[in-house]
């Protein structure tokens, strides 16, 4: 699973391109969620390999995009 | 894995034992749960266990039980094609003969559907024809038209128009003539022809292939004709199921002939799988090359609503398809320990529940699951991230639940967990296993969720069969509980 990385608009467009194209119907609605680096002004979508993009392409999204570990609770 | 402690066995997802050797349910039995998720009928009110979306065209359908389990066979049908092989007819002299399929006079209706490809524009095509009567036969005339014939004169023939279709492409015909009722649908949408009745007709066809003497070139699959019947517009649309396609004997009763047409190599009889025994001959075909793949294929289907069973409609859901978790891989529903499973894939997937689960001060769960293999996961646990509950994590040795999911009990096969050690919850919980968390404190999540908690690290890979949540005190209830989960889990 790869995904692209882009300004918020980019991933949006290409999110709403991918849904119209799969014609989804009942229960789903759109083909990826949005994800926002916690960390930096980025944004990324899952890529669909029917869908070629522009968009800088990661295989994996590197460690900043992860959140704080879950903290030491006793 | 047996957590060893007997209240009944376990039949395909029911209960027997209790009152009196009557079959009664999980939640007939242990009522009063706020949600429930199985593949396993866990009610005797359940109706369906989830809703999948095929890959092949993002159509969803509801998928019930039988036998007390996920419909399997239902959901594979819906997810997979049903075509292999066809066959080719080359137009000059291939043929298929069979023993006469006749509609006597005086007997009301006629029906026949098959897939067909032209390879080239069509051109006076014979499909079906009677090699002792040239006036009885079905014809592709021109790229939008096609002839029905039953005689030599008088209203003896019925011609369907429609936009011209395309060479080298697929499309499910069926055909319907009853009482002046005419009609014929391309890939389920209806042409209907004029009012020459032939109820009153002698019409036989023993020829595909042939017909007044002359051949056609196509490609043919899945052939059925019944006599004495007529086709709804619900037969058709399940016949051609979106271009899928279902076996003729799925929807029509007892046709009189179905040729599946899924023979190879140098096969030279079309095997009848109607059920009469009326095989085909093929004539004057080459010695092979004539059975060709029909492309279709078995697809994945991914699960976007996984449906309570406990009456009270608390659904958790994926209306995002890229994260659904999967039920269907490959055209075979995704099992664990022989039983069906909803995989999450460790990455992105996950189900939600925005109804109910969240915001309790209390919530006791019992979770079927079967990690493969991670190195961490979190569950159960909601959109903020500091919100989660039990955290299993490999060779890590810090504490490992959230005090925002309360201070909670955990056991494992019906073993407590020790929770002050990730590692060992890792050691206990890993692999398939009944996980109950009783006590637990949802109290200002604003969401619940299964299965993601992270764009990176700390997702479930695994599967889930069954999850069962009450929002009351069920420490009585728990071993009654796990045992009646074990026991669904391992048949």
């Amino acid at each position: 699973m790869a995904y692209y990385i882009g300004t918020n608009k980019e991933c949006t467009d290409y999110n709403q391109e991918v849904t119209a194209g799969e014609n989804y119907h009942g229960t789903t609605t759109h083909w990826s969620d949005i994800i926002e680096n916690p960390t930096q002004v980025q944004y990324a979508v899952i890529k669909n390999d029917k869908y070629p993009s522009d968009m800088d392409e990661v295989e994996v999204l590197p460690e900043s995009w992860h959140p704080p570990m879950p903290s030491i609770e006793d | 894995m047996s957590i060893g402690l007997g209240i009944g066995n376990s039949i395909g997802g029911k209960i027997s034992g209790f009152g009196g050797g009557s079959t009664t349910y999980l939640l007939d039995t242990y009522s009063g749960a706020a949600a429930a998720y199985s593949v396993f009928q866990l009610s005797s009110t359940a109706t369906n266990s989830l809703r999948a979306r095929r890959s092949s065209d993002n159509v969803e359908q509801d998928i019930g039980f039988v036998g007390g389990t996920l419909d399997t066979s239902a959901l594979e049908a819906f997810t997979n094609s049903i075509f292999e092989n066809a066959l080719e007819f080359d137009g000059v002299d291939d043929n298929v003969s069979f023993t006469s399929v006749s509609k006597p006079a005086l007997t009301n209706g006629l029906c026949f559907g098959f897939w067909v490809n032209f390879p080239s524009t069509p051109n006076s095509e014979y499909i079906l024809g009677d090699a002792g009567n040239t006036n009885q036969w079905f014809r592709w005339n021109n790229s939008g038209a096609a002839t029905f014939r039953s005689r030599s004169a008088g209203a003896a023939t019925t011609t369907f128009t429609f936009p011209a279709i395309s060479t080298s492409t697929w499309y499910y015909i069926a055909v319907s003539l009853n009482g002046g009722v005419n009609e014929m649908w391309i890939n389920g949408t209806k042409y209907t022809g004029d009012t020459d009745n032939y109820d009153n007709e002698n019409i036989s066809f023993d020829r595909i292939g042939l017909g007044n003497a002359n051949y056609g070139q196509f490609i043919l699959d899945e052939l059925f004709i019944k006599v004495a019947s007529s086709l709804t517009q619900q037969n058709v649309d399940d016949l051609y199921n979106l271009g899928l396609g279902a076996t003729a004997t799925s929807v029509i009763a007892s046709p009189n002939l179905y040729y599946k047409l899924n023979e190879s190599g140098t096969d030279t009889t079309a095997v009848d799988a109607s059920g009469n025994s009326n095989n085909g001959t093929l004539n004057s075909f080459p010695a092979s090359g004539m059975w060709v793949s029909h492309p279709g294929g078995n697809y994945d289907a991914f699960v976007t609503t996984y449906y309570d069973q406990s009456g009270n409609s608390s659904n958790i859901t994926q209306t995002s398809a890229s994260i659904q978790p999967k039920i269907v891989s490959a055209g075979v529903v995704v099992t664990s320990g022989g039983v069906p499973a909803v995989k999450f894939d460790g990455v992105n997937d996950y189900l939600s529940n925005t109804v109910d689960l969240y915001g309790e001060s209390r919530l006791d769960q019992f979770f079927l699951t079967d990690t493969d293999g991670d190195t961490a996961y979190i569950f159960p646990n909601s959109s903020i991230t500091s919100y989660y509950g039990m955290i299993a994590y490999s060779g890590n040795t810090n504490t490992s639940t959230s005090s925002l999911y309360g201070s909670p009990t955990f056991y494992s096969n019906g073993s407590a967990v020790d929770m002050t050690n990730r590692g060992t919850v890792y050691t206990d919980t890993n692999g398939r296993k009944v996980i109950s968390h009783i006590d637990a404190v949802t109290s200002i999540w604003p969401e619940y969720r299964f299965g993601f908690w992270s764009s990176g690290f700390l997702n479930f890979g695994g599967s889930m069969s069954a999850l069962v949540a009450y929002t009351s005190d069920q420490s009585a209830n728990r071993v009654g509980i796990e045992t009646v989960l074990d026991s669904l889990y391992n048949p």
